[in-house]
């Protein structure tokens, strides 16, 4: 996935899951809010993936699909397990 | 109507996601960019068909605001023409 | 305050009335997961809301869910058009019809009246945008019980554009709450209440 925007000082994350700075041990996932705008995950918290933008449909399909962004459409099949990732 | 329909949901997509990045440069070119074609847009439609807010165009003679179709009639995504009689154009009963 | 535009959000023309869709696609406006109570909600609170951004998103996602509103009630008045006596009865419509003909007014499909306690206002950052997320998927939910049940295109396509937009919401909720993280201590988001306790040392 690619990253458009990136500010100064701002841990490179995976737009997926917030990575824990140190790979693992005791203090995974214990967080620390380190004043140079890195955000770790700690417990007892839920996080959400950040978006980023990317090239987006013309108006016409955002109207006709919900959403002007491509990663967020998601549309109702009733079928588990089946369907591309989208 | 739904050209102006499809430029304002681009900028509305916009809007919420620069809310919450409110300084991402792409983002905000790209609202200014949808802005700039809906407002003329819009300018035109409220000339040629029925405002969009009350007071918008000419009401020298009459106020428009309730000379036109509202937005639940069926048949209103034409826009309607804006005459007197038009409140029922819309409306099958 | 508010603007009002006379333009739905998207096109609504429905060509065939139906008033046992109408009988369901009422919770949609007052039901417990609708847009009226989301709109509610989320106007609600963002008077307590201490940062900006989330400000912003519950205000113009708020004003959004009224526009959904709009379109709901739309999709009610459309389907409840024409209607003869055998079709008002044969739809099990006639229970709606005598206490409110063909009005709007906003109940779940099962006869229940809007209620406020659908919607929580915690005026606490985290519980209430937590709520926000949930609100979203429920919301979602509903639209697709509604879309298994619907086959009318005319009818299928506004509610897949407003189901879409719960799935944005969703994600616009998680952007809130990356601001709200943000602003916190990550290591005890739940020491104190951004909303409502003072910092430990005040901004001269």
């Amino acid at each position: 996935m690619y990253m458009f925007e990136k500010k100064k000082n701002e841990q490179a994350v995976s737009p997926e899951t917030l990575q824990p700075e140190n790979g693992g041990g005791e203090n995974a996932g214990a967080g620390c809010a380190c004043g140079d705008g890195t955000v770790r995950e700690s417990l007892a918290m839920v996080y959400s993936p950040r978006q980023y933008w990317r090239d987006a449909y013309t108006p016409a399909e955002a109207l006709d699909r919900g959403t002007l962004f491509m990663e967020l459409d998601k549309p109702l099949t009733g079928v588990c397990g089946g369907g591309d990732a989208s | 109507m739904l050209r102006l329909q499809e430029l304002s949901f681009a900028m509305k997509e916009t809007e919420l996601f620069l809310d919450g990045h409110p300084e991402n440069r792409r983002a905000l070119a790209y609202y200014a960019e949808q802005k700039a074609e809906y407002d003329a847009q819009k300018a035109e439609y409220e000339a040629t068909y029925a405002p969009i807010t009350p007071g918008a165009g000419e009401n020298d003679t009459e106020w428009r605001w309730v000379r036109s179709p509202w937005p639940w009639e069926y048949g209103f995504p034409d826009g309607g023409a804006v005459t007197p009689a038009a409140v029922d154009s819309g409306e099958e009963r | 305050m508010w603007i009002y535009e006379k333009k739905l959000q998207y096109p609504i023309k429905i060509e065939n009335p139906n008033p046992l869709y109408a009988g369901i696609i009422i919770s949609q406006l007052g039901g417990p997961d609708g847009e009226l109570g989301a709109a509610t909600r989320y106007l609600s609170q963002r008077y307590s809301m201490p940062y900006q951004e989330v400000v912003g998103i519950l205000t113009d996602v708020g004003t959004e869910e009224l526009a959904h509103v709009e379109m709901i009630s739309t999709i009610l008045h459309q389907l409840t058009r024409n209607l003869t006596p055998e079709q008002i009865i044969e739809a099990g419509f006639d229970k709606y019809f005598v206490d409110h003909t063909v009005g709007v007014y906003p109940q779940a499909a099962a006869g229940v009246p809007f209620d406020t306690k659908y919607i929580g206002v915690k005026g606490d950052v985290f519980a209430d945008l937590t709520e926000d997320l949930a609100a979203e998927q429920k919301a979602r939910v509903t639209y697709d019980n509604l879309l298994r049940l619907i086959d009318d295109p005319d009818v299928r396509e506004p509610l897949k554009f407003l189901r879409q937009r719960e799935i944005v919401h969703f994600q616009r909720f998680g952007d809130a709450l990356r601001v709200a993280q943000d602003r916190g201590d990550a290591k005890n988001y739940y020491a104190c209440n951004p909303a409502f306790d003072k910092p430990a040392r005040e901004p001269r």
